[in-house]
């Protein structure tokens, strides 16, 4: 299915944040894709508008690893700067994390496998309790 | 190098063959200030503004640090007020910290560590050369241009492998003493990100500390490159 999807659908605009309603936010994160990898330490970028979109980015800088998009009932998913990317029409696969994060942060239930935990210093974990992949990091006020 | 760019000038722009021949030479001096100049540079410290141009936003995101590098290859970027990452190289191993996250990357330079990474750091180091033969065997010079008080030097990395993460990379001088104004690294995706420096002083004393670190008990120190 991502590879029709991948074919059909055209990629995702740039995010404009000028637009009204967008909320813009950055932070840091690790990153454990799986269970038998090596955890990443990156800058988080995280941007939220009222109507329903985001664009979530994950990097060491100077190099992207990982953004994912929706935006108007459409999702892009990219890694290593953009050699690997998925798109696609309607509700974006919820086996990325990148996907779920920006959902579990705007307090709605992620779907299994995925647990989110928030605590009190509000720094946040999320995890899929299947194939062991992580995302923990805070978000800078 | 100076034949490879003659030649490719005299085969592209039909110029003749006077006029790239100036043109060559007008690259080597630029280059060979550079050199000469860096070749006086004991240490240095910088503020800078770092500019980002991703393809997934209109707007470029900024950001403020401040850099301090001792030849050959010692250095230290802070990025962000108060650093939220610091990157810091001493000898053969670099650390990547995030104080906010108590978390820390140790990564290994020498000749062991992983072609893809001496690659990747090659590219980063471009705006503080060595020698012009190490220089000359990782980049080939694109174009070479003045404006406002400064050179554009654009360079393309040599190996291919490089080349996949980063097709171009952009250094600026000064053209009144070929001190390292800014540069610039364009990604594959049309992605850039540019390092814009100012007071930059050069040759002060600089702390050895600066380029060491050891981890507080409360941080996790991971090594991503490890077998």
């Amino acid at each position: 299915m991502l590879c029709v999807s991948c074919r059909t659908a055209p990629p995702l605009p740039p995010a404009d944040f000028s637009s009204p309603g967008w909320r813009l936010r950055q932070g840091q994160a690790v990153w454990k894709p799986s269970k038998n990898r090596p955890e990443l330490a990156g800058d988080l970028l995280l941007a939220t508008n009222a109507g329903g979109n985001y664009m979530i980015q994950f990097s060491k800088t100077p190099f992207t690893l990982a953004t994912a998009q929706v935006a108007d009932g459409a999702w892009q998913i990219e890694f290593g700067g953009g050699r690997h990317s998925w798109r696609g029409q309607g509700a974006p696969p919820a086996r990325f994390a990148w996907f779920q994060l920006p959902r579990a942060l705007a307090a709605m239930e992620p779907g299994r496998p995925w647990k989110f935990t928030r605590r009190a210093d509000d720094s946040w974990r999320l995890e899929n309790t299947r194939t062991g992949e992580i995302l923990e990091g805070v978000l800078f006020p | 190098m100076k034949r490879n760019w003659f030649q490719w000038w005299r085969a592209v722009l039909l110029l003749p063959m006077a006029a790239a021949n100036l043109r060559a030479a007008d690259t080597n001096a630029v280059l060979e200030g550079w050199f000469a100049a860096q070749a006086a540079v004991h240490t240095l410290s910088a503020d800078f503004v770092q500019t980002r141009a991703l393809k997934t936003l209109v707007q470029p995101l900024t950001a403020n640090g401040r850099l301090w590098f001792a030849p050959p290859n010692q250095f230290r970027w802070e990025l962000g007020r108060p650093a939220q990452t610091i990157a810091l190289r001493h000898a053969d191993e670099m650390f990547v910290i995030y104080p906010r996250l108590k978390r820390a990357e140790h990564y290994p330079l020498g000749a062991s560590a992983p072609r893809e990474w001496r690659d990747a750091m090659s590219l980063l180091d471009a705006g503080f050369p060595g020698t012009r033969k190490e220089f000359d065997s990782q980049f080939q010079i694109q174009s070479l241009t003045e404006t406002n008080g400064t050179w554009l030097l654009a360079l393309q990395p040599r190996r291919a492998a490089a080349r996949e993460i980063m097709p171009e990379l952009r250094v600026i001088l000064a053209t009144n003493d070929f001190s390292l104004a800014g540069n610039e690294l364009v990604f594959v995706d049309g992605s850039r990100m540019r390092n814009d420096f100012t007071n930059v002083v050069v040759n002060a004393p600089l702390d050895e500390k600066l380029f060491q670190w050891k981890a507080p008990a409360d941080f996790k120190v991971t090594e991503p490159f490890a077998k």
